[in-house]
């Protein structure tokens, strides 16, 4: 069988004797309860709640970086396989990258936090940019009862997608819409 | 004479069939006359005077009697006698046949039917005998030959596996949408 390229091994060390629980070469975790956390969140404000996201996920970046840097470049596999041993290291979900068409879509299972979309287009957002130095707008596409799905998009076409799905549109017609308006203006159309 | 003529009448109808029984009204009348020529004076033939529709009812009654003798069973011929046309006298009325041009739009719409109906019925052959002729005449079909297994389809340019694309060039790709 294939095995992952994440090598948990070690990963997280805990120091009884000093009561701490930190990454390997890292700094001191948390063990919360993902429900405290959701209740702490649901008291904060979007933009609170993006900025504890970006916190969350810049440094998981990093080691993603760290790791992948002998290869060059990395393969979407690889990718996933790093990022996604990161979230799950994290206890954030089990991490999957989806494509349609040329729209990369990220999504993530079993999330443990029930409002925790905006958290996670945070975390993703930040993880790229310090993985792969690539300014990312994770915009949230559905939120599903153990899913979440997050388009990886520029900001000009997230502002776009998000009028569209506020007038009513599904997701999947909105990405196709999206696809025909990029192709309007290659050919020098209004979209 | 014409009670000459029904005696003659009767006694051919109690004689047995013969070759020509159809006897044409005129010939009878020659015979008459023949028979008569010898030993009797020859009868008058009053033909121009004597009114057409006379004629034409004796000349019934002739051939219903002829025709009477004929379907009696034991007067049934062996052989089915010719039959030859009445000969028409030139004291009996003139038949004139004119061809008519009939215009196209009265000629019936299915002249095939009328030809098949024209023509004599033929009767469907058994259902045993078309089998076995079917079975005789068998269907000859030609269908291609086998083809010899070879591969159908090539395809050119393999198509790269997702997992082993550069995740950059695929993040890049979409960040281009919609820009």
């Amino acid at each position: 069988m294939d095995t992952s390229s994440f090598d948990p091994t070690r990963a997280v060390v805990f120091d009884l004797n000093r009561g701490q629980v930190a990454l390997s070469g890292g700094a001191a975790v948390l063990l919360i309860p993902a429900e405290a956390l959701a209740h702490v969140c649901a008291k904060l404000d979007v933009a609170a709640v993006r900025q504890f996201g970006s916190l969350l996920g810049k440094p998981a970046g990093g080691r993603v970086r760290a790791r992948l840097s002998a290869a060059s470049p990395p393969t979407l596999e690889m990718m996933v396989d790093q990022l996604g041993g990161e979230m799950s290291l994290a206890g954030l979900g089990s991490l999957i990258l989806e494509r349609w068409g040329q729209a990369l879509v990220v999504r993530i299972e079993s999330c443990p936090l029930a409002q925790g979309q905006e958290l996670m287009s945070a975390y993703i957002e930040a993880a790229l940019q310090a993985a792969v130095g690539r300014d990312v707008t994770a915009l949230v596409l559905e939120r599903g009862a153990s899913s979440i799905r997050l388009l990886l998009c520029s900001k000009t076409a997230s502002m776009k997608v998000k009028s569209w799905l506020a007038g009513g549109t599904s997701w999947g017609d909105a990405l196709a819409a999206l696809h025909q308006s990029t192709k309007n203006g290659a050919l020098g159309g209004h979209v | 004479m014409l009670e000459s003529l029904l005696a003659r009448v009767q006694r051919r109808a109690a004689e047995p069939r013969r070759r020509s029984s159809v006897v044409p009204l005129s010939n009878a009348m020659r015979d008459v006359a023949k028979a008569v020529e010898g030993s009797r004076p020859a009868p008058v033939l009053v033909a121009t005077d004597v009114a057409e529709d006379d004629i034409e009812e004796y000349d019934d009654e002739l051939i219903e009697i002829i025709d009477d003798g004929d379907m009696a069973p034991e007067s049934v011929p062996e052989s089915a006698p010719d039959m030859r046309p009445l000969e028409l006298s030139a004291s009996a009325p003139s038949v004139e046949m004119r061809r008519h041009v009939v215009p196209q739009a009265e000629l019936p719409a299915a002249p095939a039917s009328t030809g098949a109906a024209a023509r004599p019925a033929v009767a469907p052959p058994a259902p045993a005998l078309a089998a076995a002729v079917r079975e005789a005449l068998g269907a000859e079909a030609v269908s291609r030959k086998p083809l010899t297994a070879t591969a159908v389809v090539e395809s050119q340019g393999p198509r790269r596996e997702l997992r082993a694309m550069s995740f950059v060039e695929l993040l890049d790709a979409s960040l281009e949408l919609g820009s």
